[in-house]
């Protein structure tokens, strides 16, 4: 109980210098996050540097809140690689691996077939209506990297909202009330 | 200054930082593993070879997959995935990768195998540039690791080459209830019918058409096995585009 004592006694001690003082440390948090965020983003080349696996299709590989790093350079798309994609009409992006590639002479454009590793069947079902194969802008990027069971903060916070507003309450009054 | 919030805030910077050095030097351990896998793969058999009705070629081959991946394994590689790729070159692309068939190796016990297996994925081209195509089997391994970077890599081996001309199943050769355009029914009968008539009129409607007039899938199955001995005694060389006419 002293530790909350503690902090209320200095939310009543705040004046204004200290205020504007917490103010800007907590502007400094929040960019820096964002600055990471978009660092991450031009030196990885995709659009999302960081996915979470949502679902069990790349099992025993990847499994539910695993998180994935990605990376979206120029090379070309070789099968075995596992990307990340997105169907038109679908908006949560899929981790799959590449099965099929036939790469144009002229163009160089790429047409692509996918699988996961823990379905049966390769991923035409769940492209576009009549989609037979994935082209290069259909793919956000390969993934590289892997860590186990981060990604489960994530989900957490999206499937129970209450728990991500008791945390983002709970760091912003930490920030607020502690004393350098 | 010593207060719960900041022993909690300290243990709790402290743990993840080691956590996230243990998983670095993990990850960095890998590389110096210098692996050292061997593969042979064998073409056993051509089951059959066609044009499908809409203008590519598709071949079924039985494969003998022979490979020893047990260098791969390192204390931070949680599974191997392993497969074998068809690679070629055609007039319109130039690189076509087909996965032929992959596997999931979950430990260094299981890392050193032997498989007699068809193709599992089918084998088709984009267009009809299959005929006595020269083509590498690749085979291509993932290293994903507990935790940290993922390696891939691969033994290219050469020298194999499709025949010169289509050709059909001897029944006997194909995995029963296969259908050779691909997909599988339970019943045997069904099966006989859809397979020959697939092989032999690719338009179904041929098969539909002899339903809607009342014969019995049993009697068309007949027929078409009539035909399909026919064929075989002319020659054992005759092409699908010469035979298809014959129905």
């Amino acid at each position: 109980m002293g530790w909350i004592r503690e902090q209320i006694d200095s939310i009543k001690s705040l004046n204004f210098r200290q205020l504007v003082t917490q103010a800007v440390s907590l502007g400094m948090i929040v960019t820096s996050a964002l600055i990471i965020w978009k660092g991450l983003m031009c030196i990885t080349g995709s659009e999302s540097p960081v996915v979470v696996v949502l679902s069990g299709s790349m099992e025993p590989g990847f499994k539910r809140g695993d998180i994935l790093f990605l990376h979206m350079s120029k090379d070309p798309i070789r099968a075995g690689e596992i990307v990340v994609f997105n169907v038109d009409g679908r908006e949560i992006p899929i981790v799959h691996r590449v099965i099929k590639v036939h790469e144009r002479q002229d163009t160089g454009e790429v047409d692509v077939l996918t699988k996961g590793d823990n379905n049966f069947g390769d991923d035409r079902l769940l492209y576009a209506h009549g989609q037979l194969w994935l082209q290069r802008h259909h793919i956000m990027g390969r993934a590289v990297g892997f860590l186990p069971y981060v990604g489960w903060v994530t989900i957490i916070m999206t499937e129970k909202p209450i728990i991500k507003y008791i945390l983002i309450g709970a760091l912003g009054l930490l920030v607020i009330t502690s004393k350098e | 200054m010593h207060s719960f919030g900041y022993r909690a805030n300290a243990f709790l910077t402290f743990a993840i930082t080691i956590l996230a050095l243990m998983c670095a030097m993990a990850s960095l351990s890998d590389n110096f593993n210098s692996p050292s896998p061997t593969s042979q793969v064998q073409v056993l058999n051509i089951n059959w070879f066609q044009k499908k009705p809409d203008g590519d070629d598709e071949v079924s081959l039985t494969l003998n997959i022979s490979a020893n991946l047990q260098s791969l394994f390192t204390w931070n590689t949680k599974q191997v995935f392993v497969f074998l790729a068809a690679e070629y070159e055609t007039p319109k692309n130039s690189l076509n990768q087909v996965s032929l068939w992959d596997g999931i190796i979950p430990s260094k016990e299981h890392a050193q195998f032997w498989i007699h297996t068809t193709n599992k994925y089918r084998f088709i081209d984009q267009g009809s540039n299959l005929r006595g195509k020269d083509f590498n089997l690749t085979l291509h391994w993932h290293v994903m690791p507990k935790t940290g970077k993922m390696f891939a890599d691969k033994i290219v081996m050469s020298g194999y080459r499709l025949p010169e001309a289509y050709s059909f199943a001897t029944a006997l050769s194909l995995h029963p209830y296969t259908l050779p355009t691909g997909g599988e029914v339970a019943n045997k009968d069904e099966f006989d019918v859809l397979f020959l008539i697939r092989l032999f009129c690719p338009q179904l409607e041929m098969y539909r058409q002899f339903r809607g007039l009342g014969f019995r899938a049993g009697f068309i199955s007949k027929l078409a096995i009539n035909v399909l001995y026919k064929i075989q005694k002319q020659s054992h060389a005759l092409t699908a585009e010469e035979a298809m006419p014959e129905l």
